[in-house]
């Protein structure tokens, strides 16, 4: 008969580098376009705020711009929720296979 | 009886699993974010379409000429959301999509509401509407499976 808890300890200590790669990756892929994002808002803030003061944009136009940047804000945080549930999805997949492989392996090997 | 204690650590490992992630039925709790290839041509072919009309506004031109190509735009951008809120696990880019109709809303109101729109604000408005279907195409290759 296999033995539950050497089998529950293999699957242990094969999902712990799993999920620490996965997200370590995620975290720094996440700070990454964060930054990126902050520094083009930036910019543009300027140039509205100065074809504003030019009257090269009225008032009406400069309100859309902005809220544009605020959209694309949001939009940058759902595609980093999206991303987050594929690693997720990811991550479940791998747990489902690794304990398969893992409790066929073993128990396949008592029979 | 050895077979039936087998198929006895196996059921055990099975219900271990599905009882990690809570109290969904089997079938969601296995379900996952798909990419798809005919989303993300519907999403690039919007885009281009978005684009080409907010160039026309460039040069002064009148909301009336291209209001009729608005309309249809629109009703596109529509019928894709509710395409894309057929699919599963999908809220993100549901919800990124109808920001990006609402932007496109309060564009082509402004645009209507001026009668025409300063050059320096729509090679701007192009550029940031750009931004987001590029947001939106991104959040769908992510959707692509990892090796």
């Amino acid at each position: 008969m296999a033995d539950f808890n050497q089998i529950f300890n293999d699957i242990k200590s094969q999902l712990g580098p799993l999920a620490e790669q996965d997200l370590k990756e995620f975290a720094g892929q996440g700070k990454q376009d964060a930054e990126a994002f902050l520094e083009q808002s930036r910019a543009n803030l300027a140039k509205w705020v100065q074809q504003l003061a030019a009257k090269e944009i009225n008032q009406d136009e400069f309100t859309f711009l902005v809220e544009s940047q605020k959209a694309a804000a949001e939009m940058t945080a759902l595609q980093a929720a999206n991303a987050a549930q594929v690693r997720i999805d990811q991550f479940r997949d791998s747990v489902f296979s690794v304990v398969v492989k893992t409790a066929v392996t073993a128990v396949a090997g008592t029979v | 009886m050895k077979p039936l204690k087998n198929a006895c650590v196996v059921l055990a490992f099975a219900s271990l699993l599905i009882g990690q992630f809570g109290c969904g039925t089997t079938a969601s709790v296995l379900s996952s974010t798909q990419f798809s290839a005919s989303a993300l041509k519907t999403d690039k072919e919007i885009k281009a379409e978005a684009l080409a009309l907010i160039d026309r506004a460039k040069n002064r031109a009148p909301y009336t000429d291209a209001a009729a190509d608005v309309d249809q735009l629109m009703t596109k951008v529509d019928q894709t959301i509710s395409t894309e809120q057929g699919r599963t696990k999908n809220a993100p880019t549901v919800a990124q999509w109808q920001k990006i109709k609402t932007q496109l809303t309060n564009l082509f109101a402004l645009w209507k509401k001026q009668g025409s729109c300063s050059p320096a604000f729509a090679d701007d408005a192009k550029s940031q509407v750009g931004g987001l279907f590029d947001i939106l195409i991104k959040t769908e290759n992510d959707k692509r499976k990892q090796s």
